[in-house]
């Protein structure tokens, strides 16, 4: 089997299988969620960039939000045949790299409380994340193992 | 898919005309503190969904990036993006030394503030002036992080309030120091029309 490299970014899904590699560059406050049925071998990443879809007026890309992205995501691996009980799930990203000083503005934060909310309303659970601080990260999936692979411009490189 | 946002022909001339008059006055201000000359480039303007940004500017490499937010009738970023090198030239340029080091101490970074401080604040006394708003700005945040993660958190910081984004890139050159520059201003829907009023009131003036 060929083993592909896709590129996700922003408000952008892939659910893919065994031998790919998913790859999300320079997260600041969005945050990377990864998916997994190791039974199968079938995973997905999204790359989201705010907390709801039920808070925004436009709803016209639910792949931004958290909550809608996660639930597509699941969809769509339980049309390949995963199955939601055997689902588990890494997050990366939610940086705070400027302090503007004024209300809402550590969203990375937000958007890491609701990734954490929608997985834990779904059943799936959280294998390990990191998440927050005040640095960008680059995200590798690998789907096979399930591996994620954090890298920072200052902080090096880090697995979980 | 790539829904480029609607102005018309005149609007768009307007807003690009305007991003000139305040990035050359923003450039000659740093001309003027480095005692070097400055080019730009044409300004690159656009009207897209947020998340079409990081398209536009990509970059794996550490930048450094100084930040101001555009407060009053005007909502929207302003940010100063470098690579390390540039950065650290331009820094030379004020100090009269350089310092060969990975990152960048107290006093080099608040160097860089100064300077986007004062570009921006040229640039933004230069708009408010000529459409008779009032723009202020608020004090310079810097970082130093992969390029593309400091983008993302604009955006991210942006979405909030908006789905689209009138984008004006402008480059800027110190050949004889090899220093390369982008200004970024990132101006939300909302403001966009208050800047279209602005100009109408002054055209029937």
């Amino acid at each position: 089997m060929r083993r592909e490299i896709t590129y996700v970014r922003i408000a952008e899904l892939a659910v893919t299988c065994n031998q790919d590699v998913l790859i999300t560059l320079g997260l600041g406050s969005c945050v990377a969620i990864s998916l997994r049925d190791p039974v199968i071998g079938i995973g997905a990443l999204a790359h989201v960039m705010l907390p709801s879809i039920k808070k925004s007026q436009n709803k016209e890309e639910p792949l931004k939000f958290a909550d809608s992205a996660i639930e597509i995501a699941v969809r769509k691996m339980l049309k390949l045949g995963c199955l939601q009980r055997r689902m588990e799930a890494k997050i990366a990203g939610g940086a705070c790299m400027f302090h503007f000083g004024d209300k809402n503005n550590n969203i990375g934060a937000q958007n890491v409380e609701a990734v954490k909310k929608k997985l834990e309303e779904m059943n799936i659970p959280l294998l390990a994340s990191d998440t927050g601080g005040e640095h960008g990260r680059t995200v590798i999936f690998k789907i096979e193992t399930g591996v994620m692979i954090i890298e920072s411009a200052f902080l090096g490189v880090k697995e979980i | 898919m790539d829904k480029e946002k609607t102005l018309t022909e005149f609007q768009k001339d307007a807003l690009k005309e305007l991003g000139n008059i305040g990035i050359g006055q923003a450039t000659t201000s740093l001309a003027k503190m480095v005692n070097q000359k400055v080019e730009i480039s044409l300004p690159d303007m656009k009207f897209i969904p947020l998340i079409k940004v990081p398209h536009i500017i990509k970059s794996e490499k550490p930048m450094i990036g100084v930040i101001q937010e555009l407060k009053g009738d005007c909502r929207g970023f302003l940010l100063l993006l470098l690579l390390k090198d540039s950065a650290k030239s331009l820094i030379e340029l004020v100090m009269g030394e350089k310092k060969e080091t990975d990152t960048f101490d107290e006093m080099e970074q608040s160097v860089m503030k100064e300077l986007a401080n004062i570009m921006n604040g040229t640039y933004i006394s230069a708009l408010s002036n000529f459409l008779e708003i009032e723009i202020g700005l608020s004090p310079p945040l810097q970082a130093y992080d992969m390029g593309d993660a400091i983008i993302n958190q604009l955006i991210g910081v942006m979405s909030q309030d908006a789905d689209d984004v009138l984008f004006l890139k402008t480059e800027f050159v110190i050949h004889s120091e090899k220093v390369n520059g982008k200004i970024l201003i990132f101006t939300d829907p909302l403001s966009i029309s208050k800047i279209l009023d602005a100009i109408k009131r002054i055209a029937e003036k």
